[in-house]
């Protein structure tokens, strides 16, 4: 993930202004393909308007669920980074 | 019946500012939890941020973007990064956590299955990446004796 370092400064910002767009438009994908798993894995049957307790509580149980894995997927993906930059670090160095 | 029974405790309460809201997730109303969710490519940029804060150089066995146009390149890795973390994130989902959804939180085997999905993902994530460059390889090889060929044969 180097490509950001080498950006010029006045580049960078830009970059940063993009990031912030692309994390609004991600935010919302997230969101709607949680509901669409949740629904998908909650709810099977439509004898009412509104949903029943259990899935209610499915539906709330799935979505802080899949929450709390996307965090602990992304801390283990930035530690395989890091790990990784300290490899190509280290390779580097003994390459000198 | 509908919203009525979205948490025990708190429905309503405006949760913009509260951090700790996520640690309590039924009880926070959806679009603050919306708002406040950090998004995958929070989790990604976190480390970005703090590398471009640092102002550290690591020699990268990555490619540079040589390319005539480096924001174009930028944006372009940071959204296979975040391709990947999606993918990932719904990949391990779906194959670590039951259908049930009994409770909010995480069991004990879950977590460390999603630990091991993450490793093994990235894993086939590298080994794909070798195949498709020998494959790109022996394909760009293809094309040089083909245009050879055709060069051999257009001299005659």
């Amino acid at each position: 993930m180097d490509g950001v370092q080498n950006l010029p400064p006045h580049i960078q910002g830009q970059f940063m202004q993009n990031l912030e767009q692309m994390q609004m438009k991600d935010s919302l994908t997230m969101y709607n393909n949680l509901v669409e798993r949740c629904f998908n894995s909650c709810v099977s049957s439509f004898r009412s308007k509104s949903l029943d307790k259990y899935e209610t509580s499915c539906v709330e149980n799935c979505a802080s669920r899949y929450i709390k894995m996307t965090q602990r997927v992304g801390l283990r993906f930035a530690e395989h980074q890091a790990m990784q930059q300290k490899r190509a670090a280290d390779a580097l160095g003994a390459g000198k | 019946a509908g919203f009525s029974s979205f948490g025990p405790k708190n429905r309503h309460k405006p949760t913009v500012g509260r951090p700790h809201c996520l640690r309590r997730i039924p009880s926070c109303h959806p679009t603050q939890l919306f708002i406040q969710h950090r998004s995958s490519i929070a989790e990604i940029t976190r480390v970005k941020r703090k590398q471009i804060t640092m102002n550290s150089f690591f020699g990268q066995k990555e490619e540079k973007p040589a390319g005539p146009d480096p924001l174009f390149a930028a944006t372009t890795e940071m959204e296979m990064y975040t391709h990947l973390f999606n993918n990932m994130a719904a990949a391990c989902f779906e194959k670590c956590s039951s259908r049930k959804h009994k409770e909010p939180d995480l069991a004990l085997g879950e977590m460390s299955c999603s630990d091991r999905c993450v490793s093994k993902y990235l894993e086939a994530q590298e080994k794909v990446g070798v195949v498709l460059q020998k494959a790109n390889e022996a394909q760009a090889l293809q094309q040089k004796n083909l245009a050879e060929m055709q060069n051999a044969l257009g001299g005659r």
